[in-house]
This record gives structure tokens, sequence and C-alpha cells, in this order.
């Protein structure tokens, strides 16, 4: 074939050598290029700090406790309740608000290096975090609603309560009156219909349950949103409590594992914001710290401000269905 | 059985006139062949080339109407209000599952037959291997345009892939981020379906126009793998050739708007509905690499992805590393097995991901499940290749 070929040997050496070069060099340049050719708002978080926002229902209204707790509260012995979700810390975000009837869910007793052993709910003071009201016993809880093994979301990622093991689960062994690992607990678990990933509401913070379906990247719980209430029963949300898990879709790879204060920054870069609300800042809000419930001032809380006064934002509960005269069903 | 023609590497031949024509002549495409041409077996490649010009087609049309500020809402303006919107729509999913399956039959027809040897067809076969990947890619990427809540978990689960997995561990994280900003932009939706419409209606389709000209000029230079230029016996390109192409054309497309007329296609959950019960399964031609990372059993990592990577790159290089002299299936025992052994596991694990998604294998079922199908593909062939060998010679 060769002998046809009138390219003089030492020549097409030279010219393969060239190409080769260039091409190396291109591809050299070209890495280096990639911040001209990445969006400038790519890796810039969207606000400094996570938004204090205000939870709404569909028709605008804040929502309550008692709201929430008459409208999706979930026992031991609950089929099915509805689930509601809403977009924090950005838009597309979705979150679970979860409210568990008979049960005071309290802080994980061991640190987050040293496993993920569950907490029994006891007598400690309840969870940071949480909204939990002693007169009916009832926890309200909030997480995250990205799954942290592939970034499944709701209803993918579903809130399944104790007495309804979905199918998918059953195929992996899970029974109502199992034994053991086998047993579907007495409240349910979230679980991912995408690739069996478990978390357990009840764990709070620390919810990730039998060690989810793949190896070491989904050994992290779904990040709890911090909850609070003002005077008028309303609830707020007001950041991420980042010593449990962080929300993993938005690390940056490799080296973006990280957990504690800068997390915020990776977390909030790339998105949109959530809607800022025209009602004025609460005064104090009542939040559980890890001892008791306490009074807190906004400002207190280093959430996302302006010229330094706290931007109120606002973020809408949406269910999958309409129950009780309460019409929240949507799409987040 | 014939022995294979030589591959010719030089790709500068390319550019100089063939031998059988006049001095100075330059043809472009379209020969003649001789009746066995016309054999059906041949023309897998030419239903492949209609299925992607009907994609074009009707992609036009949809993308007329479609609007990337509100995918799920103006694909449902498809379905509703445009004349014919609703079977187009449905034939340009129909004829997207008709062509990745044609693709496969196609490749796994020239796998077995051999037909990558000689003149410039390891060429061509390369090209082909970055036009199946292509195919898939556009049809994942046309998948996630509607913003149903399906498309969005296979859109996070994409950009998760490529981080948790060895891409992201092992390239520079300045090009694995810049890789997402090619695919979502800077994240908010907006920017996100703008993205996904550009790669789908333009970048990937453009490079998949571009290869595959590249592809069925390399077919018409090197002619078909199976027969020789005969003098006499060869029948003119035009009308039969031409004819013959227009009319299976026609009956593939025909085939598929039945089919999209008898079941026309639901539009599933929108993304950020919420919704007890049962779920859309991802599409068929996903649920095997969505199903091998599961089963490989050793995670992302070190199981599924770097598994299809190999056999990524297996594919690619098979032209060079067949070095059997023959043609014929039983004459090329390994790579016979092999295609068997690819053919099984990703039947395997395309119904098994369709029928049990979120179901996770332990290690053991995996292994047994692999040796199973290692031994079901290579024991035949080898077993029928002793016998042909055994028969042969008792014949003589």
């Amino acid at each position: 074939m060769n002998k046809d070929n009138n390219i003089k040997e030492p020549e097409k050496r030279a010219f393969l050598k060239g190409a080769g070069l260039s091409i190396a060099a291109l591809l050299v340049g070209g890495l280096s290029m990639e911040r001209y050719a990445v969006p400038k708002g790519r890796s810039v978080p969207v606000m400094d700090n996570f938004p204090l926002a205000i939870l709404e229902d569909p028709n605008g209204n804040p929502i309550t406790t008692s709201e929430v707790i008459e409208f999706a509260g979930a026992s031991k012995t609950t089929k099915s309740s509805p689930i509601l979700v809403f977009n924090y810390p950005l838009q597309d975000e979705p979150t679970f608000l979860i409210a568990l009837r008979g049960i005071k869910i309290t802080t994980p007793n061991t640190s987050p290096s040293s496993g993920f052993a569950p907490v029994p709910p006891g007598t400690d003071a309840p969870m940071d975090g949480i909204i939990y009201d002693s007169a009916t016993n009832t926890s309200i809880l909030a997480v995250s609603g990205i799954c942290q093994h592939l970034g499944c979301v709701p209803p993918f990622l579903d809130y399944h309560p104790g007495q309804s093991v979905p199918f998918e689960s059953q195929l992996i062994g899970y029974k109502l009156d199992g034994v053991g690992v086998q047993k579907w607990p007495d409240y349910g678990l979230i679980y991912c219909k995408c690739h069996g990933s478990q978390y357990n509401p009840v764990w709070g913070g620390r919810n990730l349950y039998n060690n989810g379906p793949a190896a070491s990247p989904a050994n992290h719980s779904l990040p709890q949103i911090m909850l609070a209430t003002d005077s008028n029963d309303h609830i707020y949300a007001y950041g991420i409590n980042s010593s449990n898990a962080v929300i993993r879709t938005h690390l940056k790879f490799p080296d973006g594992e990280t957990h504690g204060a800068g997390v915020k920054n990776e977390d909030l870069t790339g998105g949109t914001a959530i809607r800022q609300s025209t009602r004025t800042t609460p005064t104090s809000l009542n939040k559980y710290s890890v001892t008791s419930l306490e009074s807190v001032s906004p400002s207190s809380l280093d959430v996302n401000q302006s010229n330094g006064s706290i931007i109120l934002y606002k973020t809408t509960v949406v269910s999958n269905e309409n129950k009780d005269g309460l019409n929240w069903k949507g799409t987040f | 059985m014939e022995k294979t023609e030589e591959n010719n590497y030089n790709i500068t031949d390319l550019m100089k006139e063939e031998k059988d024509l006049p001095e100075g002549t330059y043809k472009l495409g379209f020969k003649s062949v001789t009746k066995k041409g016309y054999r059906i077996d041949e023309w897998t490649g030419a239903w492949v080339a209609t299925a992607l010009i009907y994609q074009i087609v009707t992609g036009i049309i949809l993308f007329f109407y479609y609007s990337q500020v509100d995918p799920y809402a103006s694909t449902q303006y498809i379905i509703n209000n445009v004349p014919f919107g609703h079977i187009i729509l449905t034939s340009h999913l129909y004829m997207a599952y008709t062509m990745i399956g044609l693709v496969y039959f196609h490749m796994m027809r020239q796998w077995f037959v051999g037909s990558y040897k000689g003149k410039f067809r390891w060429l061509q076969w390369i090209l082909g291997v970055f036009l199946f990947l292509l195919t898939v890619l556009t049809a994942i990427l046309g998948y996630m345009l509607a913003n149903t809540a399906i498309a969005m978990a296979a859109l996070h689960i994409g950009l998760l892939f490529m981080q948790r997995s060895v891409i992201g561990r092992i390239l520079p994280g300045a090009l694995i981020n810049w890789i997402e900003a090619i695919i979502v932009g800077n994240y908010t939706t907006t920017a996100t379906f703008s993205h996904l419409l550009a790669l789908h209606v333009a970048v990937l389709s453009t490079l998949m126009l571009a290869i595959f000209a590249a592809h069925f000029m390399l077919f018409e230079r090197s002619g078909l793998a199976s027969e020789k230029v005969e003098k006499g016996k060869m029948i003119p390109w035009f009308p039969t050739n031409l004819l013959y192409a227009v009319f299976s054309a026609i009956i593939l497309i025909g085939i598929v708007l039945i089919f999209s007329a008898t079941f026309p296609q639901t539009l599933t959950l929108a993304y950020g509905s919420l919704a007890y019960g049962t779920f859309p399964v991802p599409d068929w031609y996903i649920t095997s690499v969505y199903k091998l990372m599961d089963v490989a059993g050793y995670g992302l990592s070190t199981g599924g992805v770097p598994l299809i990577i190999g056999i990524l790159i297996f594919m690619l290089i098979i032209p060079f590393i067949d070095r059997y002299h023959k043609k014929g299936v039983l004459e090329r025992p390994w790579i016979t097995a092999f295609g068997i052994y690819l053919l099984i596991g990703i039947s395997v694990m395309t119904i098994w991901g369709y029928s049990q998604p979120g179901l996770t294998q332990t290690r053991l079922l995996t292994e047994y499940m692999w040796w199973a199908i290692t031994l079901v593909s290579f024991l035949p062939v080898y077993a029928m290749r002793f016998a042909k060998k055994d028969g042969d010679f008792n014949g003589d």
C-alpha cells in the first residue's frame, strides 16, 4: 500500500509529530480555557447564607404547626399520609415536611464520624431544628427530599408510614410483621424507589437506615432542614444542620465533600433563589436548641441578609392530595 | 470459507481516485451491487438511515412548537393543540426506539458476519461505535426535554454518575465542571433546558449527521463486505437501488406510524408533582446501564462505570484484535461467543432493569449470573465449531 504513497517517510513522520503535538497543546490549552467557557454564575453562591423562609400553602397563606399535624401527622397505625414538600434552600431542591405523632425526636448521642447507629427516642430534649408539640407529643421534622445516593427526588423518594410497606421494599425483604432487619419500622421509612435507599425519619438528622443500596457514596443521611416557629404558630426554615449531612447534589468533585460551616458556600451554588416574601420579618422566633425551647432573634440565626437587614423568603408547601378542607395540592 | 480482505490503514488513499475508473475521475457514493446485495440483511444500515432522516423531519416540526421556557406545558400543547401533534410526537419517540433497536441489530449483524474487515471498514466500524453512542445520548437528552419527574431523576443521576464514578474522580475537576456546564449551564431551570435542547437538536444531532455522512461514504468506497464486484452482474443503482431504498423506508415509517396511531404516547408525571402509586421506569435502552450499576455489585467506581467504559473500548478496537483470517461465524469463535455474551447480557440487564428497577442484587447472585451467561455463550460456539470440523473431516 505504501509504495503508492508518494509522501516521503521522514516528512510523514514530521507531519504526524506536528499533528500530535498540536492536538496535545489544544487539549492542555482547552483545560485552561475552562474558566472562560463556563458561565460566570456557575460556582458562585446564589446567596451568602441559607435563607430565612416562611412556609406558605399554595394559596399564599402561612401554614401553622397545628395544620401540619392535623393534615399530615402520621402515627404507628397510619396506612397513608399526605406527602408535604417545599423547596429549600433553592428552587428545585425539594424538602419533606413530616409530622410524627406520639414521638419525640431527640438528638443523636454519637458523633457523625462514628457510624450511623440508631438513637432510640428517650427522655432527652427534642432535636435541634425540629418543632416539638408537647401537648400532642408530636414532632415536625424537615429533611431534604434529594436522595443522597444518586439524587432522585419525590415522588420516587417518598415517606411511607408504619403500615405501608412499598412493593419495591418488599422485594428486598421488608415485611410488615418481619423480624429484625426485615421489619418495616414502626414509623416506616423514607424509601427511594430508584435504587432502594432507606432513611428513618425517627432518627432525625442521622436518618440513614440499613446502609443504603450502594457502597460508600450512599452512607449519608438526608440533610435536616432547620425549622422554627413564631408567635402566630407559623413555620420558618432557616438553614441546614450540616453536622449530620449536606445536600450532595451541589458538592463539587473532587475535594467537595466538606462538612461544617464551609459547606454553605458550596451548597448554594448553581440554581435559582426561592422567591422573596413581602411579609415583615418576625422579631423573634421559637426554636429548639439541643437543650430546650428558646426564643431567639432572627438576626442571631446566621441567615441571608442584605445591608444588615434580614431578607425574608417564602416557599410553598405542596401536597399530593387535598384533605380536611385544606387545599394544598400542587407542584413544588 | 472465504478469506478476509486486507485492511487499508492509509487514509490518504481515500483522497485518491478509484483504480477502475478513468484517470482524473472521482466518484462519490451510489455503487451498483449484484443481486446478492439486495438480500434483506445487507439493508440494516439503510433502515437506520431512514430512522435518522425521519427523526430529523419530525424533530424539526416538534422544534417549531417546543419551548424550553415551559417544557412540560409546551409538550402538552404539542399533544393537544398542534395538528397531528400527538402522532408526530409519538412517532418521534417510537422511531427513536426503533432506531436504537436497529442500531443494535445493524451492529451485531456486522459483528457476527465480520464485515468490519478489509479496506476502510475498520474506520467505518469505529465511526459506527461513535454513532451508536451519539444515538443513545441524543435519545436520553430527548427524553429529558419534556421535564417529567423521571426525566429530571435521569438528569440528576447522570450528573452524579459523572461526579461519583471514575469519570469524576480521575478527570481534572475543571474538566468535569466544564462538562457539567455544557449540560446544564449554571443549573437554573431555564439554563438547563436551553442547554439540553441545544445539545439535542443542534450539537449531538449535527455531529451524528456528519459522522453518518462519513460512515456512509466509507461504505460506498469499500463496498459490500460480502460480495465481489463482477462485471456484467451488477444491477444499476438507478432505479433499482433507489426504489428499493424508498420502498423499504416507506414500509419502516408505515409500521412506526401504525404503532404510533394504535398506542399514542402518554406523557408521564410532571417534575414537581407528588403522587403515590406506580412510577414510570426509565426507557428500555437505559435500563441495561441502570441495572449494571446494581448488578456489577462492586459500586459505581469499581463496578458499573469502568465495566461500560471497558466494553466500549473493546468495541472500538475489535477490528484490530480480531486476528482470524477467515470470515464466518464459526471461523471466528471467540468473537462470535463474545457477541452472544453481549447480546444475552444486554437483554438480561434490560429486562431485569425494567421489571425490578429499585432492587439491589447480592454479589453472589451477580457472579452466578455472569458466569452462567459466559458459559451459555462460549460453550455452544466452541462445541458447534468442533462438531462442524468433525463433520467436515468425515465428509472429505
